[in-house]
């Protein structure tokens, strides 16, 4: 399948996050540093290597599980030669060997999602609520992993973090996902698919879930993570929308 | 980009990896090529294996279309 280039970098710019979230939320999960720097680096090297093949070659499950075997080993490679910039000795980082699968796994998952459940729904439509659900997921992850990078960006500054990871918990990413993956659910599904409706509930979504958020962790209410979350569920639905749309534009 | 051009990106692309990533430190800047930080060079010889590995398939796929 070929895309056009704007088309093909909005589904590598949705892969790509998508990994990076889950691969995040692994992190946390196994109490491994989620440091920006490094989310940085893998984010570029994944994302060169989804957008160039996708770009150059196509998008397909061939082309999903080269990217999903060549991104990982690259960034292993990099991770491998390049100097230390935390210590390695007090903080863990994915540098096993047998992280190249966990991101290989991560990077496969999110890419055939978005192949099957977002770019091939004109050509073989399947069961709605199934497609309703994998995009939603894809919006809720892609919302989480931007979260986390804010928090990172502005929260974490300047703070004396003896862990170095941001503090975020899991269950706060994974409940963060759940806010956003019910309401865009049930929007996908509905049919109900206008610009109105999208920013509608995205701002709903996103106030909402940051009043949740900030009564469950005693994080402090913040409207501009609301109006920042609502902004990218918006954002996340669109690009989806627009993915699905694209024959219209070829 | 015909085929010639895609070798050549694949040939330039394994340089830039050789040389930056894989060659000890003290040997790139002694060859006089020490730009930048370590971790800097590093990531441009990953930016050139990115281009190595994507031009090699690309080439791959397309002998076997």
């Amino acid at each position: 399948m070929r895309l056009t280039w704007q088309y093909t970098l909005f589904f590598s710019l949705l892969v790509t996050i998508g990994m990076n979230s889950l691969d995040m939320m692994y992190h946390l999960a196994t109490d491994t540093a989620v440091h920006l720097n490094y989310v940085a680096v893998k984010f570029t090297i994944i994302f060169l290597v989804v957008f160039l093949i996708a770009h150059l070659v196509g998008i397909g499950l061939e082309e999903g599980i080269v990217s999903s075997i060549g991104g990982p080993v690259i960034f292993y490679i990099y991770y491998t030669f390049a100097t230390p910039t935390l210590d390695r000795s007090v903080f863990t980082l994915d540098e096993a060997v047998w992280y190249i699968v966990v991101h290989a796994l991560a990077l496969f998952i999110v890419y055939w999602l978005a192949l099957n459940h977002v770019l091939k729904v004109k050509q073989a439509p399947a069961n709605k609520f199934v497609v309703a659900a994998s995009q939603s997921f894809l919006v809720a992850i892609c919302v989480v992993a931007s979260e986390m990078g804010l928090h990172m960006l502005f929260r974490t500054v300047g703070l004396v973090n003896p862990e170095l990871r941001i503090f975020l918990y899991l269950w706060y990413a994974l409940a963060l996902g759940v806010f956003v993956l019910v309401p865009i659910t049930v929007l996908l599904y509905s049919s109900v698919q206008s610009i109105k409706t999208v920013i509608f509930t995205g701002l709903i979504a996103g106030f909402v879930s940051e009043f949740l958020l900030s009564v469950l962790s005693g994080l402090s209410y913040s409207a501009v993570f609301a109006l920042s979350r609502a902004i990218l569920i918006v954002a996340f639905t669109e690009i989806i929308r627009m993915l699905i749309s694209r024959g219209r534009y070829e | 980009m015909n085929r010639t051009k895609y070798v050549v990106f694949l040939v330039i692309g394994l340089l830039l990896a050789v040389v930056y990533v894989f060659l000890p430190p003290k040997m790139i800047i002694a060859m006089g090529l020490g730009i930048l930080r370590h971790n800097d060079r590093v990531l441009i010889g990953t930016i050139g294996l990115i281009a190595a590995f994507v031009c090699g398939y690309k080439l791959t796929n397309d002998r076997n279309a």
